[in-house]
């Protein structure tokens, strides 16, 4: 990720785990919902998880434009 | 509150019309073991595998081993799962020991858990010591279904409280007697003894189905830290079924827990042993917050100075081990974390635990699990008919992360291998 960042191409992580890039100074982390579905939620219905997708994707998108 | 583990030791095993303790021979009826297994619908076949220490063999696809208990006053075992659910850890328990129950199979998302009998690989674990009885089971409808995964995690525990029935008349080599009065102290007055007062923060793996530890019959994904009575441990209460994490952590050395069996044994002497705190390592980041929030206010109203804190699992569980670290630091608590690595391969990785803190100054290793091992090849391989992951046969030379020997490396510190200053 810092890599990324140091040649100049912006990079954003979606992770459950926020405490290890925030240690590691990663500059955009978006938190995702749980280690074994990171960007899903089997308790939801498919169209409230396809909106959960979504907006966890627009607040990555936004994030790169910080 | 007392338990006395009376120690039955088995030498051999063999095969014989009905299981009975013969001496120190334990002869077991395989379909004795079949007729457990048809109690589960699920379940369409069950083979049995007799394998011995010294054995020129491999066993594949482990998911867990048990070691066969049996309260004699209700000849069941496991509160919860076969016993009824009621407090445990008091009066007798017979223990059978030299033998695992081994249950092997693949379920989704499990991993590689191998043991080899004979050789280097056998030297790197504590169960290559053990006579196993593998257990190989087949779906009934070819489907491995949540429901098939809890019929084979009972019917593991019901043979292995069949074999320790055989036990019941025999005479004990051993009795261990366990005795700490009650978890936080009980009756003494706080630091009357000038020793220090320790705790054990125990986490449990619990992601969810197939990966989950099992806490008096029901599942730990949404356990809040509560406390935990020694004696429940090694009684039963807990259960493996967290199957799909690097670094199997056993029903067997669950209920022969290194930690707990050592804080106990130095109560009174070198330290207070207040008991311990029971806490999983949650699948959400909020929720691990909150774990290490509400573990470290158990602790402090124990009246801990100090604690032992184990993971139960790979990467993930680091956060779990460093949150809990942070926040038992800030309420006055001193601790010691105990951490298998994931230290590359030559063991040089840059970082050898996912998670860091500058609180967490006094880490004990358990082991490196990403280091590699080569093991020679076997006349037998039981369990399966391949290694996952590996292309060449099964009962060929492998190299492998020692992370998939079973007991190769130890989340709590059972392990066989050591480390020396020279």
């Amino acid at each position: 990720m810092n890599e990324l960042e140091r040649q100049g191409m912006p990079a954003v992580l979606i992770t459950t785990l926020i405490s290890i890039p925030r240690a590691l100074k990663v500059n955009r982390v978006v938190p995702g919902v749980a280690i074994p579905h990171l960007l899903g939620n089997p308790t939801l219905s498919p169209d409230e998880e396809r909106a959960l997708r979504r907006q966890l994707v627009l607040q990555a998108l936004r994030a790169l434009q910080s | 509150m007392v338990l006395d583990l009376e120690a039955v030791q088995v030498s051999q095993v063999a095969w014989g019309d009905r299981t009975a303790l013969e001496g120190s021979t334990l002869r077991v009826n395989p379909e004795e073991l079949r007729a457990i297994a048809r109690e589960e619908p699920t379940i369409g076949d069950l083979r049995v595998e007799l394998v011995n220490p010294g054995e020129s063999a491999r066993i594949v696809h482990i998911l867990d081993i048990v070691e066969p208990r049996v309260k004699p006053d209700t000849g069941t075992f496991f509160p919860g799962l076969l016993g009824e659910l009621r407090p445990c850890g008091e009066g007798r328990t017979r223990v059978l020991r030299g033998v695992g129950v081994t249950l092997t199979g693949r379920v989704p998302g499990s991993e590689e858990g191998l043991l080899d009998m004979l050789g280097p690989g056998a030297e790197l674990s504590p169960f290559a010591r053990l006579h196993h009885l593998v257990l190989v089971p087949e779906p009934a409808d070819g489907t491995v279904s949540l429901a098939y995964g809890y019929a084979i995690m009972r019917t593991a525990l019901r043979v292995a409280v069949h074999l320790a029935r055989a036990a019941l008349d025999a005479p004990a080599q051993q009795v261990e007697r366990w005795g700490l009065e009650a978890v936080g102290g009980g009756r003494r007055p706080a630091g009357g003894r000038g020793l220090p007062r320790v705790g054990y923060l125990f986490h449990l793996y619990s992601h969810g189905d197939f990966r989950d530890m099992f806490f008096y019959g029901q599942p730990t994904r949404e356990l809040m830290p509560t406390v935990l009575h020694p004696n429940e441990v090694f009684d039963g209460a807990i259960v493996s079924a967290g199957y799909t994490r690097p670094g199997k952590h056993p029903t067997h050395e669950t209920l022969n827990h290194p930690v707990l069996t050592e804080l106990m044994a130095r109560d009174g002497n070198e330290l207070e042993f207040l008991g311990a705190v029971l806490t999983n390592h949650h699948a959400g980041f909020a929720q691990k917050e909150r774990s290490a929030v509400m573990a470290a206010r158990v602790l402090r109203a124990l009246g801990a100075e100090g604690v032992v804190i184990t993971k139960d699992g790979g990467g993930q569980a680091d956060t779990d081990l460093m949150l809990a670290c942070e926040r038992c630091e800030e309420a006055g608590i001193r601790t010691v974390v105990m951490a298998m690595e994931l230290g590359g391969r030559e063991g040089n990785a840059e970082v050898a635990l996912a998670d860091s803190s500058p609180k967490a100054d006094l880490i004990v290793s358990t082991g490196n699990a990403s280091e590699y091992v080569d093991l020679p090849r076997v006349d037998r391989v039981v369990g399966g008919s391949e290694v996952a992951d590996w292309e060449g046969p099964a009962d060929g030379p492998i190299t492998t992360p020692l992370v998939r020997v079973v007991g190769g490396v130890s989340l709590l510190g059972s392990t066989r291998l050591g480390a020396i200053d020279f």
